[in-house]
C-alpha cells in the first residue's frame, strides 16, 4: 500500500520562504531609507556611507529575525502508510527550526508522531477555537486512542485555512481498520468550515431543547 | 503476587482465567482481595456503575462495542481489551502486566502543542530534553511537551523514573542492562550516562 502523504494545514515552501525573505528585505529597505531621511533633515545627523550600510544591514537582520518564523502556518497534521504526525510551533526558536528544515526541503521534527499501527480509534469530535480578532469558531477535535490505552487528543485550531484533507485522513484510517467513532455525525460535514459551523450550530439547538 | 477479580459475567471467563493462571497470577472470586479488576463492558450503564463506585482497583476493561472505547477511559484502565481481538489483546495485555508495578502507576496529563495527551506513566520508556521542550517516549507514541526536565523529574520521581544524564529520564521498568557509560533499554535504545549521575544510579 503506497499512499500519498496528506496534510491538513499547509507547511511552507522553499519558494515561499525565498519570497516572504525577499518581501522582508524590501519592508525594511523602505523602513531603513525613512530612518535615513529622518536622521539627515530633522536631526541633521549624516551617516558616512559605510555606517548607512552597516545600520541597513542591522534593521534587515533585525526584520528578518523578528518577521519570518510568524509567517506562514505553523501547525499542521501529516498522515502516510506509516505515521500520523502533528507539527505545531509556537515559540520562538522552534518557529525558527521548522523555517530552517523548510528551507532545506527536510520536515521538522514532529510534535507528536504516532505509528499508524498503533491507533486503536479514532474519535471526531468539536470545540471552540480562536478565529479572527476575538471571535471564536467551530473547531473539530479528533481523540486518538492508542493500543497502550494512551489518549490523544488533537484540537484542530486552524480551520480558517480550509478543511482539505480530513476526509482523506479518515479514510486512510478507515482502510487500515481503524474503528472511527463519530458520535456527532460529524464527518460528513468535515469538508467546509461553513457547512461544519452550521451543522454544529443545529446540533447544539437541537440539544437545548 | 498480584491478584485479579474477575467479573463473572465476563464472556470466555474460562479462557480469560487460563491465560492469567498460567502466567502466575491469583484469581480471586472476592473483590476485596484483587488489586486488579477485570471488567466486562457492554453498556455504558457498565462504566457508569464502576465510575460511581470508584474502587481502588487497577481495572482492565473488556469492550464487547467497539463505540464504547472512549468512554471506558473513565476508568483510567490499565489496558483494554477488545472481545473482539481476545486473544491477542490479552496477550498485549499479559506482557504490559509483566512489568506493572501498581505502586508507580498513574495517569500523567501533558499538553503538547493544541493536543491533550494522557499516557498512563508506565508506558513511558524514557523522556528526553530538547530545547525548552520534553520528548516522550512510548512503545506507540513520541510526544514533544513544553515543560522541564527538572519539573517533570519532581513529578515522576515517585513514579519510578531515574535521571541518567541531564538531558534523560528513565523509566526503570524498561532498563534491561547498565553499562560503564551507558544505560540499554528493553526496546533496544542506549542512552548515555552522565558522569553526574553514575553514582546516584542504584537499581
Amino acid at each position: 500500500m503506497n499512499t500519498k502523504k496528506i496534510y491538513i494545514g499547509t507547511p511552507l515552501k522553499r519558494g515561499t520562504i525565498i519570497s516572504y525573505g525577499i518581501a522582508i528585505m524590501l519592508y525594511s529597505c523602505i523602513i531603513s531609507l525613512i530612518l535615513f531621511l529622518f536622521f539627515k533633515w530633522f536631526l541633521r545627523f549624516t551617516l558616512t556611507l559605510s555606517l548607512s550600510i552597516l545600520v541597513y544591514v542591522i534593521i534587515v537582520a533585525i526584520y528578518t529575525l523578528m518577521l519570518m518564523p510568524h509567517l506562514g502556518d505553523m501547525e499542521y497534521l501529516s498522515i502516510d502508510d506509516e505515521y500520523l504526525k502533528y507539527y505545531y510551533a509556537k515559540s520562538f526558536s522552534i518557529k525558527w527550526q521548522y523555517i530552517k528544515a523548510f528551507f532545506h526541503n527536510q520536515e521538522p521534527h514532529p510534535t507528536i508522531m504516532i505509528p499508524i499501527d498503533q491507533i486503536e480509534a479514532v474519535r471526531i469530535s468539536y470545540g471552540y477555537g480562536l478565529a479572527a480578532l476575538t471571535f471564536f469558531n467551530h473547531t473539530p477535535y479528533f481523540s486518538f486512542l492508542l493500543k497502550d490505552s494512551s489518549l490523544c487528543n488533537i484540537k484542530c485550531n486552524y480551520v480558517l485555512k480550509g478543511f482539505e484533507g480530513y476526509q482523506e485522513m479518515l479514510n486512510i484510517l478507515e482502510k487500515r481498520n481503524i474503528p472511527i467513532n463519530d458520535c456527532y455525525q460529524l464527518r460528513q460535514y468535515l469538508y467546509n468550515k461553513d457547512v461544519f459551523g452550521k451543522a454544529i450550530r443545529s446540533l447544539e439547538k437541537e440539544e437545548q431543547k | 503476587m498480584m491478584t485479579i477479580y474477575i467479573d463473572p459475567s465476563t464472556p470466555h471467563f474460562k479462557t480469560i482465567a487460563n491465560a492469567f493462571q498460567s502466567h502466575n497470577y491469583r484469581i480471586s472470586s472476592n473483590k476485596d482481595d484483587a488489586n486488579i479488576y477485570f471488567a466486562n463492558i457492554t453498556t455504558i450503564k457498565d462504566i457508569e456503575k464502576l465510575t460511581t463506585t470508584k474502587p481502588n482497583y487497577h481495572f482492565i476493561c473488556l469492550v464487547n462495542d467497539n463505540k464504547l472505547l472512549f468512554d471506558v477511559l473513565d476508568l483510567n484502565p490499565l489496558m483494554i481489551v477488545r472481545a473482539t481481538r481476545l486473544e491477542t489483546d490479552l496477550e498485549a495485555c499479559l506482557q504490559k502486566l509483566a512489568s506493572f508495578n501498581p505502586n508507580t502507576s498513574c495517569i500523567l496529563e501533558f499538553k503538547s502543542g493544541d493536543a491533550l495527551v494522557r499516557i498512563p506513566s508506565s508506558n513511558i520508556y524514557y523522556i528526553e530534553s530538547f530545547l525548552h521542550y520534553l520528548i516522550i517516549h512510548t512503545p506507540s507514541a513520541e510526544f514533544q511537551v513544553r515543560e522541564s526536565l527538572s519539573s517533570a523529574y519532581q513529578r515522576m520521581n515517585k513514579l519510578g523514573f531515574i535521571q541518567i544524564h541531564k538531558s534523560y529520564l528513565v523509566n526503570r521498568a524498561f532498563v534491561s542492562s547498565i553499562c560503564k557509560d551507558a544505560c540499554l533499554l528493553v526496546n533496544n535504545v542506549s542512552l548515555p550516562i552522565g558522569r553526574k549521575y553514575k553514582n546516584l544510579l542504584t537499581f
